[in-house]
């Protein structure tokens, strides 16, 4: 909130600022910056909230649920019935991985929208956090695809039924269709986190210049918010279905 | 306890397991049935929000699945022309795949979202030729 721009008496806070790193521990190993930013101090507080959370909720577990222990017994529920849909009896061992991957979006994103002022941040707003996700998921799957099927996973790359003449041109687009996974998966995360908290910061920053009439945009946050954090679930959401998706088709190998 | 400590592999404990507990799982279901039948029907039903939700879910994916094989298929193209000093052959070839992936990422998805509606109409729990009742107000 501190950097503020533009002349002519009207200051604005600069709607990029939210996403700057912050080092509040410099440290640096062998030359590689391994400091202890605010991305890495939310991503901890997303981990030890949630483990806190569901440690604590399910520790007294009765058959009837009161209200905390149901909205654990919700999000295990909810989870569970997207692995087993997408996935089938051969995922169950992997929901544990698809479970924390949601929450840790989930909570990630929602800690995101907590007016901390200057402190707050949205980790899965920078494409490094989201790739990095993203690229061990695409990495993990291939290595089960092939740990499943041997050499016989490439088959994914030509889909039966198709005429051999066709497969010089087939091929090439089946393999860029599977790199795709890695890059769509991480950009629609970022990309709808960082344009979202964008908006917000423009709009506020509007209804901070304008005075009176600042009401307008001030009026107009409010759904904005509510949509942004719809879009928080969404996308957690979305990244977990995904998952379990091309595990999907890494375990049960169905033609297309 | 003592019946799966038996078994020998890990896998084989597991499913045992598994097995174990669905059936107390299906057991407690079945006494929740006998108390209230009507209320077990009314929760396995998805509301109308939640298929709404699902779907926006979905639509979401399309569009960055079409760039992404735009993008993926160009950049392949560009490194494989530096590598062999083709400039621009292989862009233009690899640019053409990888908007022909975009197309298939996003035909795929149609289609997955397609099954899946077919698959709830078939259950009963989606009705296309009915408005959802929450669709006045938008």
């Amino acid at each position: 909130m501190a950097a503020s721009q533009g002349g002519s008496g009207i200051t604005m806070p600069n709607p990029m600022h939210q996403f700057e790193i912050q080092r509040y521990f410099p440290w640096e190993i062998g030359g590689i910056d391994v400091s202890f930013t605010n991305s890495s101090l939310f991503m901890v507080l997303a981990v030890v909230l949630t483990s806190a959370f569901l440690i604590l909720t399910m520790r007294g577990t009765s058959l009837v649920p009161g209200r905390l222990q149901s909205i654990s017994e919700m999000l295990y529920e909810f989870v569970r019935n997207m692995v087993r849909d997408s996935t089938g009896p051969k995922g169950e061992k992997y929901f544990p991985f698809i479970f924390s991957l949601f929450i840790f979006i989930l909570v990630i994103n929602l800690l995101g929208m907590l007016p901390l002022g200057h402190y707050s941040f949205t980790p899965t707003s920078h494409i490094i956090v989201t790739f990095a996700l993203a690229a061990l998921i695409f990495v993990g799957v291939t290595i089960i695809g092939f740990w499943k099927h041997g050499i016989g996973y490439l088959k994914l790359f030509a889909p039966s039924g198709v005429p051999w003449y066709m497969l010089p041109i087939i091929i090439p687009i089946e393999i860029i269709s599977y790199l795709t996974r890695p890059i769509s998966l991480s950009v629609r995360l970022f990309a709808n986190m960082m344009v979202g908290h964008t908006l917000l910061k423009v709009l506020g920053g509007f209804a901070g210049a304008l005075g009176v009439a600042g009401i307008g945009p001030l009026l107009l946050m409010v759904p904005f918010t509510g949509l942004e954090i719809l879009v928080a679930f969404l996308q957690a959401f979305v990244f977990a279905v995904l998952t379990s998706i091309y595990l999907n088709d890494a375990l049960n190998m169905h033609d297309h | 306890m003592a019946e799966y400590h038996r078994s020998t592999t890990p896998e084989d404990r597991e499913a045992r397991k598994d097995r174990l507990m669905r059936q107390r799982l299906e057991d407690v279901g079945a006494r929740l049935d006998k108390m209230s039948p009507e209320a077990g029907k009314a929760l396995q039903k998805p509301s109308p929000v939640a298929t709404k939700r699902q779907s926006i879910g979905q639509a979401l994916r399309l569009g960055t699945d079409l760039v992404a094989g735009v993008a993926i298929g160009g950049l392949i193209g560009y490194w494989l022309d530096q590598w062999f000093g083709t400039r621009p052959i292989l862009f233009i070839v690899f640019f053409l795949l990888g908007t022909a992936a975009g197309f298939l990422n996003v035909y795929r998805t149609a289609q997955d979202i397609q099954k899946e509606q077919a698959e709830l109409v078939r259950q009963g729990k989606l009705d296309l030729g009915q408005d959802l009742p929450d669709s006045e107000d938008d």
